[in-house]
């Protein structure tokens, strides 16, 4: 402590906020574009070992192939693996209480993560159907989340 | 393999939040640590390896305000981005390939300074992961869950875990949780993100640490044991997690493999004594012992069960207390390699295990252990 009685200061606040302008690539661009006009999940087929990855990339993450052609998959899939949020991290697209699932659509061999509402029939093995927002922008939240069929 | 040894070492004792201290400061004091640990000056020193975090710094290209407080100024520096495991990797390369004698490898993290999951949200990328807010909790509670479904375990099998860690953590005078928790209270703390509680998950740390490693030649005229390193390897998982065989953490797998391959272990669970192992959530310890081959897949839970991996068993899992009990990120895997170099050097002090000939320090880093390094270390 000073002679004025002041205190030491003991740290400076600031803030590195950058705006980010991100080039989604061909392959990311059209599954986005994808989910926003047509209600579609695309998945990338690989043309080395022929694997569905979902969601696609330009290139295989198993064998290091090239993407041959994006294919529509699903609606629907298995659930293989759920995590319930109680408290929403920042920048979650929806409100708490929800999941997180990893989805295996139908036609892919790569699970998707997306959300789920908090409920209880969301479980491994449970088959669930995308419900889409309105308004969709082109991002992957174009899908609210996946929800239990029937 | 005895071409290159661990000569000494230094961590903070790591702390939630550092009060009065900067990034420098911390490897300052570290630094100046481990070079006295074995009689070292950095006039000694060839090459400075470090790992540092320009999210956490909140600087671009980190390493440059950094640079004068490692002592690296007037020499080869080179920054890794990843976990300090990863620079000690690179050192080794360094010696073993005759390019520099000595490194000094350093690592720090100041997690105090930004929101926490933030930190790891960053890891996701801006496509497919972080509009859905997935950061390192959400892919690791997503593994947690494979898992625990795959074997068909309950939830309390890693909750042992943390009971085992925080148990040996307390005897660590470098540790942030000192304190002991029973089963109980961990299955009783809040679920973060389910099935994950917050007794099972690392804490948020300031910290730091280096390690000096050198060849041969240097390691042999030392003036302190050396701990020689015998093997290593590194690789990755793909980086979906949806890719991934989820259950299992291949690429370290493959890492051990190919360590143990070069330190002739046959057997892990009988050959090593002592593993320090990266476990940011509790579920990775049980996947690691089946990574790194301690017992079969699906048999990590009874090898737990056993006590064979606690205090006073045979191959001691984490006798630093673990991740869990300090994670000063990017030198969290670095102090693993400490720990593991203390251990077979005699030199661990309160967590000391007797008769360690061997031990062995992992990493993982990004999101669900994507990414993977083994070292072996040797007495």
């Amino acid at each position: 402590m000073s002679e004025s009685g002041s205190l030491k200061p003991d740290q400076v606040s600031g803030e590195a906020r950058l705006e980010y302008r991100w080039a989604a690539g061909g392959t990311t661009g059209e599954f986005l574009q994808a989910l926003r006009d047509y209600r579609r999940i695309l998945g990338a087929v690989c043309g080395g070992c022929g694997m569905v990855a979902v969601p696609p990339l330009s290139y295989c993450e198993i064998c290091g192939g090239d993407t041959d052609e994006l294919r529509e998959v699903g609606p629907r899939g298995v659930v293989t693996s759920w995590a319930r949020v109680i408290e929403a991290p920042q920048g979650s697209p929806v409100e708490a209480p929800f999941r997180y699932v990893l989805v295996l659509l139908e036609g892919a061999d790569t699970a998707l993560v997306h959300l789920a509402p908090d409920d209880d029939r969301v479980d491994v093995g449970v088959t669930v159907v995308p419900e889409f927002r309105e308004g969709r922008s082109g991002a992957v939240t174009d899908i609210k989340w996946f929800v239990p069929e029937g | 393999m005895r071409d290159a040894a661990v000569l000494g070492w230094a961590q903070t004792e790591h702390r939630r939040r550092a009060v009065g201290e900067t990034p420098q400061s911390m490897v300052f004091e570290v630094v100046t640590r481990a070079l006295a640990s074995c009689e070292m000056t950095i006039r000694d020193i060839d090459v400075v390896i470090d790992a540092g975090s320009d999210l956490l710094d909140g600087r671009s290209t980190s390493n440059r305000a950094v640079i004068d407080a490692m002592g690296a100024h007037f020499k080869e520096e080179i920054k890794v981005a990843g976990d300090g495991l990863e620079a000690a990797i690179y050192a080794l390369m360094r010696v073993t390939s005759g390019y520099s004698s000595t490194a000094l490898v350093v690592a720090y993290g100041k997690s105090s300074e930004t929101p926490a999951r933030c930190q790891t949200l960053a890891l996701s990328d801006p496509f497919y992961l972080r509009p859905l807010a997935v950061d390192a909790l959400a892919a690791g509670a997503l593994q947690a869950r494979f898992y625990l479904h795959e074997y068909g375990l309950g939830s309390d099998a890693p909750a042992l875990v943390a009971v085992k860690n925080r148990e040996a953590g307390a005897r660590n005078p470098y540790a942030q949780e000192k304190s002991p928790v029973t089963l109980e209270e961990v299955m009783a703390s809040p679920e973060l993100i389910s099935p994950i509680r917050r007794l099972e998950a690392c804490p948020v740390t300031d910290g730091a640490c280096a390690v000096v490693i050198a060849d041969r030649q240097t390691s042999r005229a030392a003036s302190v044991r050396p701990a020689w390193i015998s093997g290593t390897g590194h690789g990755a998982d793909p980086y979906s997690p949806g890719a991934r065989t989820l259950y299992r953490t291949e690429s370290a797998a493959r890492s051990a493999r190919k360590a143990y391959a070069a330190a002739g272990i046959s057997d892990p669970l009988s050959e090593l004594g002592v593993l320090e192992v990266s476990e940011y959530y509790s579920y990775q310890e049980l996947m690691l012992y089946e990574a790194l081959g301690l017992c079969g897949e699906g048999e990590a839970a009874d090898l737990l069960a056993s006590g064979a991996t606690g205090t006073g068993g045979g191959t001691v899992v984490n006798p630093s207390g673990g991740v869990l009990c300090a994670n000063p990120l990017v030198a969290t895997g670095l102090v693993r390699l400490a720990e593991a170099a203390a251990q077979v050097s005699g030199r661990a002090g309160e967590v000391q295990v007797d008769g360690v000939d061997r031990a062995l320090a992992h990493s993982s880093g990004g999101l669900a252990m994507q990414f993977s390094s083994v070292m072996v270390l040797e007495g």
